[in-house]
Order: structure tokens, then sequence, then C-alpha cells
């Protein structure tokens, strides 16, 4: 088999996207490689896929953590190591960070990058539920300029993303959550250690008085792509949180699931895993409201 | 078939090759440098035996394309300790037997290392933590959290 394809490696961003743009063939960017390797280990006629593959780690403008006005800017080159390390994420996006703990092993978060995780989209992709929880957009760039997208938007499916041939995930953008928000990432995998997540939830909420003022509640894996689980939100929304029946909001979540997927092999199991996921979330939750 | 030039430090020293763009730094490793000591298992990250330090951090070699370590310093097994004196790391492996048929022994020391070099005294959580990616079928691993616990204390003492 013949593997002719080109290795490109550059530290300018706008050199890397002239290359997108102007190659014929897919030019497949690589980072941490902690995703791609595998897939090319497992099927090496996909490299036949590509005419060649893009080095971007030496990016600077994909790089970094910064606080800007209104919005926390991720870097898609950031690891999962440096969002675990970053004092401004632990602040203000906590189950940001404890996903990113989830996720792997030591050596994977050392080379894993967010960008990666939510480029690759898989269903068990464990940054993408946070990201979509805390509203967090993401600005793709090209020769033609930036697009904003909403992370809620930009997986289409498992393993595919909106993201063109000619654009480069290039950064994050995180509204600042407001004063007393609370968020918690729940998460089931076969053992503690580099465990693929089979089924999690993302939980943000701003309390006040009691009562959950703002809610948002993203499961990932149970679905094939990350979407809130709204009907849920509805019903604890506005509602003082003393008073809601864990069992029945646990069991709606259930419900709103096999509304995505429908009945499958799994849902016997997942159901009432995710009933204790949610339980477990507003469990905390409900705890915070009441230590305020 | 292309090849990139990649220079880079290996265990202190430079050397200048001429790789395949799909080429694995473990096959760079093993195959070209003969340093042997890391070890092949899954071969798609999850067992560790492949574990090498990057810019002193512990990553899976298998997952490491070899031109994209240009510029960057690579350590393995054979550039801990010295030509005559074992790293502190390896021999509080073998005082505490933590080591038994040997073959995820490479990789845990780098993973055990790397943490060293970043944390002088890692509580046994963070000893967990930071080997967490590398399997030992052998020893149930008690013994090995045991070594790094002494190495850390010993190095302390230094």
């Amino acid at each position: 088999m013949t593997e002719d394809i080109k290795f490109f490696q550059t530290d300018k961003l706008e050199a890397a996207l002239e290359l997108l743009a102007e190659s014929s063939g897919v030019i497949k960017p690589v980072a941490g490689g902690t995703d791609l390797m595998v897939k090319i280990r497992e099927n090496r006629r996909l490299l036949q896929e590509f005419a060649g593959i893009l080095d971007i780690t030496n990016i600077s403008e994909l790089q970094g953590i910064t606080e800007e006005q209104d919005y926390v800017r991720i870097g898609a080159l950031v690891t999962h190591r440096e969002i675990i390390e970053s004092e401004i994420l632990q602040e203000k996006y906590p189950a940001l960070v404890d996903a990113a703990r989830a996720i792997g092993s030591t050596p994977i978060r050392n080379r894993g990058t967010i960008g990666g995780n939510v480029c690759n989209a898989a269903a068990c992709a464990d940054t993408l539920g946070p990201l979509v929880a805390f509203s967090a957009d993401a600005v793709l760039a090209s020769r033609a300029g930036e697009r904003v997208v909403p992370v809620a938007d930009l997986v289409e499916e498992p393993y595919q993303t909106i993201i063109r041939q000619d654009e480069l995930l290039q950064y994050f953008r995180l509204p600042l959550p407001a004063e007393g928000t609370f968020s918690s990432f729940q998460k089931i995998g076969r053992r503690q250690a580099a465990a693929i997540t089979r089924i999690s939830l993302v939980l943000v909420a701003r309390v006040s008085q009691e009562t959950a003022e703002h809610i948002r509640i993203v499961p990932g894996s149970a679905i094939p792509v990350p979407e809130p689980f709204t009907a849920l939100e509805k019903r604890i929304k506005g509602q003082k949180l003393g008073e809601i029946d864990l069992k029945e909001m646990a069991a709606l979540a259930g419900e709103e699931m096999v509304k995505i997927t429908g009945e499958r092999w799994s849902t016997p199991y997942k159901k009432p895993a995710l009933a204790t996921l949610v339980r477990r979330a507003l469990a905390e939750l409900k705890e915070v409201a009441e230590n305020e | 078939m292309n090849k990139i030039k990649v220079k880079f430090i290996i265990n202190g020293k430079e050397v200048s090759l001429l790789v395949k763009p799909t080429e694995r730094l473990l096959d760079t490793l093993r195959d070209r440098l003969n340093l042997t000591g890391t070890k092949e298992g899954c071969g798609v990250g999850e067992c560790g035996a492949c574990t090498v330090m990057l810019d002193g951090q512990a990553v899976n070699s298998c997952l490491v394309l070899t031109a994209q370590v240009a510029g960057r310093e690579v350590r393995t097994v054979e550039g801990l300790g010295k030509e005559d004196e074992l790293d502190i790391l390896q021999q509080a492996f073998i005082d505490h037997q933590a080591v038994q048929c040997g073959f995820c022994t490479p990789g845990m020391l780098m993973s055990a290392r790397a943490l060293l070099d970043d944390k002088s005294s890692p509580t046994r959580e963070e000893i967990k933590t930071a080997l967490d990616g590398n399997l030992c079928r052998c020893t149930g691993y008690q013994q090995i959290v045991e070594a790094v616990e002494a190495a850390a204390e010993a190095e302390g003492a230094d």
C-alpha cells in the first residue's frame, strides 16, 4: 500500500489556512493525535483519504486560556491537562474541569486537546457536554474570515461536524457565568481510569432564593450529539429546589432520552443509569441552594 | 515516499533523522535508535507500556508522530540514572519488588519520573493519577505505588 501523503508543519495560522484553502485533497489537521493515531492504526486505508497531515501544535493563535471582557477564551490546542490546571476554569467552569479530569489517562490528558475532542465529535466526547451547557461558541478560522458557531450546532452526527475542509477550529468563547452559577459533571465508565464514558451528565444552574433561575442539563454518550434536556429543564426552572421530586425528574430524563434515541438494546441499562446521574446532580444542586 | 527531516533531543543528545510522515515515535525509538527499553503493548494508548517523556510530560509514544517532535526533548527509560548508577526510582522499584515480568516497568518509571520532576512530594492519590495510564498485570500496583512514594521521599531527602 502506498502512503504517499505529505506532512506539513507551521507555526503561522495564516500559512495553515492558506494550505487548507489551496489543497485539492483533504489535509488532516493533527494536534495531540490521541484519536487520529488510534483511527489510523485501526484502519490504515484511512490514510488514502488524506493528501496530507498538518501539524498545528505550534500555532500560537490556537493556544492558551485567557479571560477577556465578557468571555473566557480557550484555544483549540489547550490540552486536558491545561484545563485541569487552569485557575480561571476551576473557578468559573468546574464541570468542564471535572470532565477533562475524567478523560483517558495522564498521558492522554497531556496530549489530547479540547479542540481535538470536539472535532473528533464522538458521542462520548467528555468536553462537548460542558461546552454546550455553558453556551460556548466555537470560532472557526478560514482564509475567508471568521465564522462563529454555537458548540451546540457544531456536531451533526457522531464523528461529523459542520467544520469545512478549509476551516480550522481556532478557539472557544465561554460567556462569563453569572454570580452564583453552579455546575456539576457526572460520569459512569467501566472503571475509574482510562475509561470511555458510558453515560455522563452536565448540569449548569443559577440559583436565587432556593429557586433555579437558569438551568441547563446536557447528557453525554446517552444520545448521539449533545443537546439539552429541555423538557426536564422547563420542569425545574422557577421551582423551589426543595420541592423538587428527584425520582420524578430522573424518570423524566429517561423519557427524554428515549424520545431522542428510541428504545434500544442498551435502554434498560441507560435509563436507570441516567436517572442516577440526574438524581446525583440535582441532589448536589439542592445542597448548594440550601447552603446559600 | 515523502520523508521529513526531524531534529530533536533524545536523552540529552541531539539526533537528526529522515522519517516517514506517519512514523510513530515508538517505532523511531525502537527500530532506528535501538532504544528498545520502551515497549509496545496495545498500540492504542491504553496500556502505557510505551510511555516516554516529551518535554517533561508523560506521553504514549505510540500516539505521537515522530515528525511532530521536531525541536522537542524526548526522554526514555535509557535516559534515567547514569552509566553506573540507577535512578532513585529504578532502585526503589527493585527494593519494593515493584517489578515482576517487567514489561510495564519502563512505562511506569517514565510516568513516575514525570510526576516527581513536577511535584517533589506527591500524595498517594497524585501518584495513582500519574500512573493511571499504565497497566500492570502482575504486581497489583501496591508495590509500584509504594516504590514511587519511597523514591519521592528519598529524593526529597537528597
